[in-house]
């Protein structure tokens, strides 16, 4: 190999703190900078630029109110939704039922833009610490019940940072995956993660290498962020109270006393600003914290019940249960999870980095080094199309494992009708307002008679946990081409062109990076395909194989002289692509032998 | 299906375990070959879990990250098959109706959508409960749990009636239609399970 060897980073987008990872050597690691292995998710418009992280949460009370935290809550989400929780925001949220977008200055922003910022910052931050500048592909964690909507929102954001996304992945399985390499056993686990803004509980198996979900439960709307509004709740008691200082100055303080309180009893709260003639001057126990939060503490139990019903267990067949992220660290929470599970939670990692190593270990999987481990995940929504009368049929139920199609025939119902309406939601309700819409589409169908054409309609779930449809209408064999129109937030038309004016500037940086991607691939096919040459012979034809050996031949000539047209390198890789299809299973078997005889088990 | 590099039978259509040779191209809606199982309730639970893992090993997306595109499509879709075929498998009533799907396509003479004498009455009746008591959680959780109680004995006589067949060893009509029935009774008491965790989530 010509190049350093191509670097895939995991990145924990958090509502409240980022973190990014990636191996060194056989280890997963966090990557630190002086110390600090977390990234505030915050950022700051000012007139001279943005600030991100650190810097921006350092000042954020000089910008009040164009200073953005927690925007991942915001994903997918309409200001309808939300309007009772925007009013103790510090900043502006406009909107309506189908959008949502943060005020800076003269701009409006959608959360994920917000976002885009940070990942820039995580994505520097692995370039800085790991001495590199060609850091482009990730792996990144998002809440297991985030719907179609909010994971896309989410790889938009990443595209538009310059990070090519190989894989969105749930964060409870991350946290398994890096919790189950730890623990070194076999057996059932409940993974509850309590975040800054979201709570999932996943169930899950292990078994031989693969990790298995077997369910998935959760809330994208709870977590510390409502914590600290409770406890700035009470310090207001009631009080009306909007001014953006005095509103982020206390949310802050609240996340400092909830912090504070998970080891001591009480924690008295002294606030004095000066310049907005406003104290605070209280003092705040545990035992008043807890009341606040139990409600919200409750519905995670309630969640998790019904992840172990759905995952078929009884609550003695969950072996271990592991505790992730901060919110976690809370002694009511502790107490709640051991009493449900009736075992005490094993912490042995640190629950605000154990997200962002697992999402490096799946990095490690996808650059194909660890061979010995898989993630089956499943979808956390069953997804379902309208039918009469506003009801909902599933086409797939949640916690259907992943990769994961199903095919439906439609019909028409009047003569000649030129095309059909589908409307996709996701839920579990049964009446199309009960749950959520996740687009649109009319199918076009050739005019028939009533109830003569045959639409087969396809749902795909890919490995990402994101919907594809297909259509073919049999009688007169046409294909459609669906695009899912997301109802919610912003259009595939809008979400390109943020991608594209992010990168606009950076065109030449954006080909140059394609073009080195493109010969990467092509060495890895060339060393790869020579490696079967023997074994070629005996499963295809010799024209065949000689066929192979003048496009590698291509390929090494294109690589020699530095080939800089992209078009001439694609066609190269997708060529060599095909015409190897027959030996993917061999170069597939030579490094997977061990794993499939079961061997490596003990490396679990 | 023997394997043409080895000669031995392969694990399925598809793939053969002992040389790992894979056609990613295969497509088959019957779900009992795709994991190369013969077509029968009986089911070694062990053997079955170890293929489904196996198999997903040889064929999940992951494991091929530079294939192109159109090769990318057809291990998706080659893992979906699996991932589906699995879990229809696993869940007894479903595999049990599949095996009657495939003897009344062979051409026994099965009636479909037989149900007992009386049965719409008694589901109509435990309706009407569930309308009267509807804002009742803990009646509705009573009637949950009586609805739960009438699909599991109905479960476990499907479980005995196949149990029989394989000791006669023969593949009796009426009998099977008795299955039929039972499996159609346990699609009402499914509806009525998923209409109350509704009312309860409310």
């Amino acid at each position: 190999m010509t190049n350093q060897e191509n670097i895939i980073i995991g990145i924990d987008l958090g509502t409240t703190n980022t973190l990014v990872a990636c191996y060194e050597g056989d280890i997963p690691t966090v990557l630190a900078e002086n110390g600090n292995a977390m990234i505030p998710s915050v950022v700051t418009y000012t007139d001279d630029g943005v600030l991100v992280g650190d810097q921006a949460k350092a000042n954020f009370s000089k910008y009040p109110n164009t200073t953005f935290f927690s925007a991942k809550r915001f994903f997918g989400k309409t200001y309808s939704e939300l309007e009772e929780d925007l009013t103790k925001m510090p900043f502006e949220v406009k909107g309506d039922d189908t959008s949502l977008k943060f005020v800076a200055h003269d701009k409006e922003l959608s959360p994920f833009e917000v976002s885009i910022e940070v990942l820039k910052e995580a994505k520097n931050r692995a370039q800085r610490v790991l001495g590199r500048n060609d850091i482009s592909k990730a792996v990144i964690t998002v809440p297991a019940y985030f719907d179609d909507s909010q994971r896309n929102e989410t790889k938009t954001a990443a595209l538009a940072a310059g990070l090519e996304v190989l894989r969105i992945i749930n964060e409870p399985t991350a946290a398994a995956l890096a919790y189950g390499l730890d623990l070194k056993k076999e057996g059932k686990i409940a993974v509850y993660d309590l975040g800054g803004g979201t709570f999932d509980i996943s169930i899950l198996e292990l078994k031989d290498g693969v990790f298995r979900v077997l369910s998935t439960n959760g809330d994208t709307f709870l977590g510390g962020d409502d914590f600290d509004a409770a406890i700035v709740d009470y310090l207001l008691e009631g009080f009306e109270e909007t001014r953006p200082e005095v509103l982020i100055a206390l949310k802050y303080a609240a996340e400092e006393i909830k912090i504070r309180l998970s080891d001591k009893e009480s924690v008295p709260v002294k606030i004095n600003l000066e310049n907005e003639n406003f104290s605070i001057d209280k003092v705040i126990t545990r035992e008043t914290f807890d009341s606040l939060i139990l409600k919200k503490v409750k519905q995670t139990v309630r969640a998790s019940k019904k992840a172990v019903k759905d995952a078929q267990l009884s609550i003695e067949e969950i072996s271990e249960v592991v505790l992730v992220g901060g919110s976690s660290r809370i002694p009511l929470v502790r107490t709640m999870v051991e009493d449900f599970f009736e075992k005490t939670p094993f912490i042995g990692l640190n629950p605000d980095e154990v997200v962002a190593l697992g999402a490096s270990t799946q990095a490690r999987i996808l650059s194909g080094k660890e061979r010995d481990l898989l993630l089956l995940d499943v979808i956390p929504l069953s997804i379902g199309l309208e039918t009469l009368g506003g009801a909902v049929t599933k086409v797939l139920l949640r916690n259907t494992t992943i990769p994961a199609s199903v095919t439906e025939e439609f019909t028409t119902s009047v003569d000649d009708q030129t095309g059909i309406n589908l409307n996709v939601y996701q839920g579990e309700r049964e009446l199309v307002e009960d749950c959520r819409p996740l687009g649109k589409f009319k199918l076009a169908v050739p005019p028939m008679k009533a109830g003569y054409p045959r639409v087969k309609v396809t749902f795909h779930i890919d490995e990402n946990g994101m919907l594809k449809v297909d259509a073919f209408e049999e009688r007169s064999e046409q294909k459609a081409h669906i695009e899912i129109n997301p109802v919610i937030g912003l259009s595939h038309k809008e979400m390109n062109n943020i991608i594209k004016a992010s990168i606009d500037c950076a065109m030449d940086d954006f080909q140059l990076r394609m073009i080195v991607e493109l010969r990467n691939k092509a060495e890895r096919i060339i060393v790869a395909t020579e490696r079967t040459y023997d074994k070629a012979y005996r499963l295809m034809e010799a024209e065949e194989v000689e066929e192979i050996k003048v496009w590698i031949q291509k390929a090494k000539d294109a690589l020699k002289r530095g080939e800089k047209d992209q078009a001439i390198l694609e066609k190269i890789v997708n060529t060599l692509g095909d015409l190897t299809l027959p030996l993917a299973d061999l170069l597939f078997s030579d490094a997977t032998k061990q794993a499939l005889v079961g061997k490596e088990t003990s490396a679990v | 299906m023997d394997c043409k590099s080895c000669n031995k039978t392969q694990l399925t259509p598809f793939f053969c375990s002992c040389c790992n040779v894979l056609d990613i191209s295969y497509e088959s809606s019957d779900k009992f070959e795709t994991l190369g199982l013969k077509k029968s309730y009986e089911l070694d639970k062990k053997d079955f879990e170890d293929r489904y893992l196996t198999l997903s090993k040889v064929t999940h997306p992951d494991r091929y990250q530079d294939l192109s595109e159109t090769q990318k499509t057809k291990i998706l879709n080659l893992s979906a098959q699996i991932n589906g075929s699995y879990f229809s498998l696993k869940d007894d009533l479903t595999r049990a109706q599949l095996v009657l799907d495939h003897l009344i396509s062979d051409g026994m003479a099965l009636d479909k959508k037989s149900l007992p004498k009386n049965f719409l009455f008694e589901i109509l009746e435990i309706r009407e409960e569930m309308d009267e008591d509807s804002t009742d959680d803990d009646r509705l959780e009573e009637i949950e749990s009586e609805v739960e109680g009438l699909r599991k004995s109905t479960h476990k006589e499907i479980e005995k009636i196949f149990q029989e067949l394989t000791k006669l060893n023969v593949l009796d009509t009426n009998h099977l239609q008795d299955v039929q029935t039972k499996l159609n009774t346990i699609s009402y008491y499914d509806r009525i399970l998923e209409q109350i965790e509704g009312k309860l989530d409310d």
